[in-house]
């Protein structure tokens, strides 16, 4: 990702942001509230066109495309606040998650009719709510779950899309240490699997435990980058998160 | 599980009958409301069949119109076989459908709800302002109906009410199926994921936009369908047949019945059609029908937002509840 820019307005969200992910490893993306985060990861996945900047990913240029297509390159995010279909099933959200797997069209939605979902699909579909914890609820409606079932829910959604590369927004907020910890377990394993992991977070702890190498943004620009120690020892980092935590007071 | 199944073999086949016996049980009148019935059964279902990825027409009767006026000129002009012209109207109802679909659907929701309005508006004035073709505000007249049959002894006249019925009935019921196995598929519930959260959708993958088309296209087509079951049964179309005030119908009996089951739509356009056709003809109120439909919808938004559908459960549960008839 290069020179990566967006605009809302007059207000410069992302100006000249340039970073690169190595496939395989957990790369933390952290910075003070408003500092771009999200907006990086909206115009990454295709939510937002970029003002200007490119994206590539691997080797293969994306800047731009919809979101549906940078998801078919492999490129899944999940969203900071619980994203969920909140009137569906559990299985229903997580079959929805597996649309890239099928071949859709009128013809075979007509034979398929109600048993449409191959046997292999459905067993995916189990294996993914188990790795989550969320066997139990399979058949619960997402909306009835508690809030850290539905942020795992979330994952799942994702996971089910079979990404080489997931872009988590904050998948600890709100979460007790105890779910926090499970949490943690999760997406190493996740990285186990071989799924390259962009992770924006404000659980410091959780950051610098999982994270290979950690980058630092504010007022949209990078601000540092290195492994968790170096990151921790920074002083232009320790004085953004001092500077923004006495704005805040 | 074996009792269940043969309940519900019970019911079908008790359905069937009913459905096949109900004609005869009618006075001609009767009938021919029932073959209305019948065609509105199909529009309010393909009406739903768009609603699933949430999005409301106001635009859905002129694709009926469409598909009417479409089927009438291929038989009439083209001398199609008015089946074959019916397939036809459906197919174009599907091609504007198709081609609208790239306005409309740079908008949702509210916009969406006034542009199809627009687009229909503009739909009926090319029909009045265009003598040629579409006869203009006179619309067409003399539309061919369906061949006679007359093979030996089986002979069949579809001008009458009760043959006409039986061949409605026919199509529609293959049209629900067809409706039915296409919501039940992987497309259903991609429909459904499109409805609840665009967004969480397209980050998995769904062409969101694609989606809301097909709906969109099939929807029409099948409007366009119940358009062609009209024309050729009644002979005459014009561009009134096809307005605001009865999309304002379709709207009602899809919120009076509700939309979150297969069946609540029936369920709301055969109670209204039984309210409008037996209590207000009765009673000599049938000026009054907009008046009325108005306020029944005002009812059941503010009292009964759900529908009708949303009573079959409560009202199941409850004979379940009384002794006797409790199995568990
Ligand atoms: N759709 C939008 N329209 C206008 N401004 C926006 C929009 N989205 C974000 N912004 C602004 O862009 C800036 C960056 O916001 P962003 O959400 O990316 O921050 P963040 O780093 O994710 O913060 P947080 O840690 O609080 O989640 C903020 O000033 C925000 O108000
Ligand atoms: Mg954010």
């Amino acid at each position: 990702m290069e020179g990566l820019v967006k605009r809302f307005g007059g207000l410069v969200a992302v100006d000249g942001l340039d970073l690169s992910v190595r496939r395989g490893e957990i790369r933390g993306l952290i910075g003070p509230n408003g500092a771009g985060k999200t907006t990086t990861f909206n115009v990454i996945s295709g939510f937002f066109a970029p003002s200007s900047g490119r994206i590539v990913y691997r080797a293969r240029d994306v800047t731009g495309l919809a979101m549906h297509r940078v998801a078919a390159e492999g490129l899944v995010r999940t969203f900071q606040h619980s994203t969920l279909f909140l009137e569906m099933r559990v299985r229903d959200n997580v079959l929805v998650g597996r649309h890239l797997q099928h071949r859709r069209d009128l013809f075979t939605a007509l034979r398929q009719g109600g048993a449409w979902s191959a046997a292999e699909d459905r067993e995916r579909v189990e294996e993914i709510l188990a790795f989550f914890g969320l066997a139990a609820y399979g058949d619960a409606l997402a909306a009835e779950l508690p809030y850290g079932a539905q942020r795992a829910l979330g994952m799942a959604v994702a996971l089910a899309a079979e990404p080489d590369m997931m872009l988590l927004d904050e998948p600890f907020a709100g979460m007790n240490p105890e779910e926090t910890r499970r949490m943690m377990e999760l997406v190493a394993a996740l990285r186990a699997r071989g799924i390259t992991i962009l992770l924006v977070e404000h659980d410091m702890q959780a950051v610098m435990g999982l994270c290979d190498a950690i980058s630092v943004m504010n007022f949209g620009r990078l601000l540092a980058e290195g492994s968790p120690a170096e990151i921790r020892r920074d002083p232009k980092v320790v004085e953004a998160y001092l500077g923004s935590s006495h704005h805040a007071a | 599980m074996a009792e269940r199944r043969t309940l519900g073999a019970a019911f079908a086949l008790s359905l069937v009958v009913a459905l096949a016996a109900l004609p005869h049980l009618l006075t001609y009148s009767q009938q021919e409301i029932l073959v209305f019935l019948v065609i509105n059964v199909l529009l309010v279902m393909s009406y739903r069949f768009l609603a699933l990825t949430g999005e409301w027409s106001l635009g859905h009767v002129v694709m009926m119109g469409v598909g009417a006026y479409a089927s009438a000129l291929a038989a009439k002009r083209l001398g199609f076989p008015v089946p074959i012209a019916m397939l036809a109207g459906a197919a174009v109802s599907a091609a504007v459908a198709w081609v609208l679909s790239f306005p409309l659907f740079r908008m949702k929701g509210f916009y969406f709800l006034i542009g199809s309005f627009a687009a229909g508006e503009v739909i009926r004035l090319l029909w009045k302002r265009f003598r040629d073709p579409f006869g203009g505000p006179k619309g067409l007249k003399r539309i061919p109906e369906i061949a006679d049959i007359e093979w030996g002894v089986l002979q069949v006249d579809f001008f009458n009410p009760v043959a006409y019925y039986y061949f409605c009935l026919a199509v529609v019921s293959l049209s629900l199926w067809l409706l039915w196995r296409l919501e039940r598929s992987s497309i259903g519930l991609t429909f459904h994921a499109v409805h609840w959260h665009d967004g969480l959708a397209a980050s998995v993958g769904v062409d969101t936009r694609r989606y809301r088309t097909l709906a969109l296209v099939v929807a029409s087509a099948f409007a366009g369908l119940s358009g062609a079951l009209f024309a050729h049964y009644v002979g005459a179309i014009n561009p009134t047949r096809f307005n605001i005030e009865e999309m304002v119908y379709v709207l009602t009996w899809a919120i009076v019945g509700g939309t979150a089951t297969f069946y609540g739509p029936i369920l709301g356009v055969v109670m209204l059609t039984v309210l409008n056709e037996v209590v207000l003809r009765k009673m000599g109120l049938e000026q009054a029908r907009p008046l009325v439909y108005g306020a029944i919808l005002i009812a059941f938004v503010m009292f009964l937002p759900r529908g009708l559908e949303s009573v079959v459960p409560r009202l199941a549960r409850l004979r379940l509840r009384r002794p006797g008839s409790a199995r568990a």
